[in-house]
């Protein structure tokens, strides 16, 4: 069951209903635990026991570790749900590997799978046993607990929560309000359109071979300069809109019963740091990082030097989090290595005591243009198939002649500089109605055009759906 | 009585919600009158297109993803798009595959047939069945890529029982701009009784890695264009594990709400409005110049090579023609590619002891035709470069016809002295 499926908004009509009829918040807990069981179930029946023997395995592990709280158990627990994740999520491709080359049959190497969501609710349980470390810690009941790592709106793709945010909200004995459904309807359907409208048509085109997939997994060499360019931007938005779409599916989802998850993006194209852009992209994963493992890093020594290893170290395994590739490790020390410079370019300035260069607006814009050219840059070793692969698409970013070439068909150019465009418009649209709705008169307008904006959302949906596709996010 | 400060707020909660509901209710009912056939769409009005026809149900998948009934059930002609006659020494079963040229007609005048009809009769004499010594099958569909003419061709030899024994086929360069197939065929491609076939083409297809790639995609268990990075592949066991009540679902809203059931066509609008804002814009007509980049010409010829070297390890003769271009400038091909592409294609044909036609100057200027002046999506008076008239038809057919009659007539008697096959 997808999260753009039909049938996932059916099962969501028939979970609320039944969590409404349900007067207290133990017995919401159980329904939704039970409705959390049963989505995973339906996404890939074999999983359901590892999530269930990890959620088990976490939660007893929690109990001794409140009670003795050491660090030998503390990274005995880290180190079983290393494990978990090393065995499912890395050991299938390298068992796909082993299949491709021979040294294992075709049929037992291709039958792996990962479980779906492996990654993210591993993380979530590891940051469970980390804050009862802490003694940051909610003592969940076992259903609590169970809910916590399953609640099927994060279970396949996040946004990682963590436990003491989570769970008094489960906890709470009052509904929904009008406020919440309102919201999380909202949300849904934005996600739904940033997911079906926009990210697919960004990923195949409007019509199959003009779009992103077609520009990286079919064109075998030659590409232009400018179709680096555009690729390289075109997969960021589609890579935004897919998962960001994602998030906002899950949260308006989690809205509906009353709950608040994490956010996941917040405009993270209007960055003008490569470090703001880490606090604005993927949101619960950067901040998991920074919390739990950048943080106590960084701390184990004082040096300089140190902290900006610590920061290359933590950005590589962000990168790693994300499959046993080697584009996604390169990935990672890229992005580490654009932190440590603006980090010293920074330090540089405040020791040397430089004042501002030019107006502050120009300054911006360049700050800007250089923080969205280096993520950018970032995305085609992140996209890439194979190293090979991404070494020629920047070899041709370098090559004078390769920017007299187009390899890919006009519509890809056209989609991908109306959805930039529109997402920068739909930015400036959004400042500019919020200033304005200071005036009664416009809010009155806005609200009385909003089901004209609530009906082009949802005719484009449909419009959409039969070319539909699974998210980007599913695969991490 | 009604307490009104209790109904104000109630009224404002539900405005947005139940305005909505009506402005999709309109919409609703508008696109239930809507009459949109995808085949036709966005063609020349001059153009008379053989599209899907109601005929009787045919069985067997196969059969029918091979072909579709273009003709009505009464006419004579139906008999070229019904299922292949059961394998015989006496009959040899051809297909013809093509784009939208093959099956659509400009300024049809009483008497025209498409060139595959012409064919058909010169090769048969009356050409009626059940005499018919060469069965020959129209698989034509519109904008037909490599791609799908590879899929076309291994589900003609998918049925043992009704086999395909030689594929012409018609191969425009403007069709080399585009790799993927579409999810339709995707679909015939995973087939129970093509994938395994499928599979073994592939294995013929090493050395042509970017080509394989495709055909790998195919088969994978995504959506066609769905490929992720390298180590995430495995992931995807989301899609597809509640299909069956998914299915249900999408069908039950498709039946009850035209809003549903006419999905496609509502996308189709948006598409066709996306392309003629484009080309207002950009400037672009039917004779503006469509390159074809360099990555996409080299995966197309390795799928046509890997296609034409299973044909032949399956004892399938396979014909390749170059289709007529409008001998005109300005024109869409560019030289470069027509010159590449005649260079090309019947290298790799001799390589795989298939046969090329070069029919690329076989249709004078005369026969083909302009857009009407009062064509309503921007092309008025614009040259149509796709397609041609009954008597450039006739021409193409004649050709055919004559150059591959002895070849026909000798592969049907090498198919009567075989042994036959298992």
């Amino acid at each position: 069951m997808s999260l753009q499926s039909v049938s996932y908004l059916l099962f969501l009509v028939l979970v609320w209903a039944a969590a409404m009829l349900l007067r207290t918040a133990r017995s919401r807990q159980v329904a939704l635990l039970a409705a959390s069981y049963l989505f995973y179930w339906l996404c890939g029946a074999k999983f359901a026991f590892l999530l269930l023997g990890s959620s088990l395995f976490n939660y007893y592990w929690g109990k001794l570790l409140r009670r003795k709280p050491v660090g030998s158990l503390l990274w005995g627990g880290l180190l079983v749900n290393l494990a978990i994740l090393a065995g499912f999520k890395y050991a299938p491709p390298a068992l796909a590997f082993l299949g491709s080359i021979g040294a294992l049959p075709w049929q037992v190497a291709s039958s792996i799978l990962a479980p779906v969501g492996v990654s993210f609710f591993t993380f979530q349980a590891m940051s469970y046993l980390l804050d009862v470390y802490r003694e940051r810690d909610v003592d969940p009941s076992l259903p609590e607990f169970l809910l916590y790592i399953a609640f099927w709106p994060t279970i396949l793709s996040g946004p990682i929560c963590r436990a003491f945010e989570l769970i008094p909200q489960f906890r709470s004995e009052s509904r929904p309000s009008l406020d919440d459904v309102s919201a999380g309807c909202h949300r849904i359907l934005l996600g739904l359109f940033m997911k079906v409208v926009v990210a697919d048509t960004m990923a195949r085109g409007l019509q199959v071979g003009e779009g992103v997939n077609f520009g990286f997994d079919r064109v075998t060499g030659g590409w232009g300069a400018v179709d680096v360019v555009f690729l390289a931007v075109g997969f960021g938005f589609q890579l935004f809109f897919d998962f960001a779409g994602y998030s906002n599916i899950a949260i308006g989802s989690a809205r509906l019963f009353g709950f608040r998850l994490r956010e996941n993006f917040d405009r993270p194209y209007l960055s003008r740091t490569v470090s703001e852009f880490w606090t604005k992209w993927h949101m619960s994963l950067s901040f998991w990082i920074r919390d739990y493992l950048f943080m106590p890093l960084a701390m184990l020594r004082t040096s300089l030097a140190w902290r900006n290893l610590a920061l290359v170290i933590s950005m590589t395994l962000f990168g790693l989090w994300h499959g046993a590739a080697s584009t996604f490790v390169l990935w990672g020390v890229l992005q580490g290595l654009f932190l440590v410079a603006h980090r010293q370019f920074q330090k540089y300035r405040g020791g040397r005591g430089a004042t501002a260069w030019g107006p502050g607006a120009v300054r911006a814009c360049v700050s800007w243009a250089l923080t969205f050219g280096a993520i950018s840059l970032g995305w085609i070793m992140f996209r890439a198939n194979s190293l090979g692969q991404a070494w020629a698409m920047y070899r041709a970013l370098f090559t004078p002649s390769a920017y007299r070439t187009l390899a890919l068909r006009p519509n890809f150019y056209v989609v991908v500089i109306l959805c930039v465009a529109g997402y920068f418009l739909f930015e400036a649209a959004r400042v500019l109605v919020r200033s304005a709705s200071r005036l009664g008169a416009v809010r009155r307008f806005v609200w009385l055009a909003s089901p004209v904006y609530y009906a082009v959302l949802i005719l484009a949906v449909i419009a959409w759906s039969k070319q539909a596709s699974t998210f980007v996010y599913l695969q991490f | 009585m009604i307490d009104r400060s209790r109904l104000r707020p109630l009224l404002t909660a539900l405005y947005v919600p139940l305005v909505t509901f009506l402005l999709l209710a309109i919409v609703n009912i508008r696109v239930a009158g809507t009459r949109f056939n995808p085949w036709s769409a966005a063609q020349n009005p001059r153009l008379k297109i053989a599209s899907p026809v109601e005929g009787p149900p045919i069985k067997d998948p196969t059969a029918l993803a091979v072909i579709r009934p273009l003709f009505p059930p009464e006419s004579p002609l139906s008999v070229l798009t019904a299922p292949f006659p059961v394998n015989s020494p006496g009959a040899l079963s051809i297909l013809f595959v093509g784009n939208s040229q093959t099956i659509a007609t400009m300024d049809e005048q009483p008497g025209d047939q498409y060139a595959p009809v012409w064919l058909w009769k010169l090769l048969n004499g009356s050409g009626q069945e059940p005499t018919e010594s060469f069965a020959l099958r129209i698989g034509s569909e519109p904008n037909l890529t490599m791609s799908e003419l590879l899929i076309k061709s291994v589900l003609g030899i998918s049925d043992s029982r009704r086999r395909m024994d030689v594929l012409v086929a018609a191969v425009m360069p403007d069709e080399f701009r585009w790799v993927d197939p579409r999810e339709d065929f995707v679909s015939r491609a995973r087939f129970s009784s093509v994938a395994p076939l499928m599979r073994d083409l592939l294995d013929g297809m090493e050395d042509l890695p970017a080509g394989a790639r495709v055909v790998r995609d195919i088969l994978g268990s995504g959506a066609p264009d769905q490929v992720g990075p390298p180590g995430a592949r495995q992931a995807p066991a989301v899609a597809g594990q509640d299909r069956t009540l998914e299915d249900r679902l999408q069908s039950a809203l498709d039946a009850s709400l035209p809003l549903f059931g006419e999905r496609a066509v509502l996308y189709g609008r948006a598409t066709l409005g996306f392309h003629e804002a484009r080309n207002l814009v950009f400037g672009v007509h039917t004779s503006s110049r469509r390159p074809i980049p360099d990555g996409m010409y080299a995966v197309n010829l390795q799928i046509v090579e890997g296609m034409l070297r299973y044909l032949r390890a399956q004892g399938v003769h396979a014909v390749i023609y170059l289709t007529p271009i409008r001998p005109i400038e300005p024109n869409p091909t560019d030289p470069s590619d027509l010159a590449r592409f005649r260079r090309d294609m019947p290298a790799l044909c001799a390589r795989c002891g298939a046969i090329c036609l070069d029919y690329s100057r076989l249709v004078p200027e005369e026969m083909w035709t302009n857009y009407p002046d009062s064509d309503v999506s921007g092309k008025g008076g614009e040259r149509d470069f796709s397609h041609f008239t009954g008597r450039g038809h006739q021409r193409l057919g004649e050709r055919l016809a004559k150059d591959l009659r002895a070849d026909f007539r000798r592969w049907l008697e090498d198919k009567g002295s075989a042994p036959r096959r298992p």
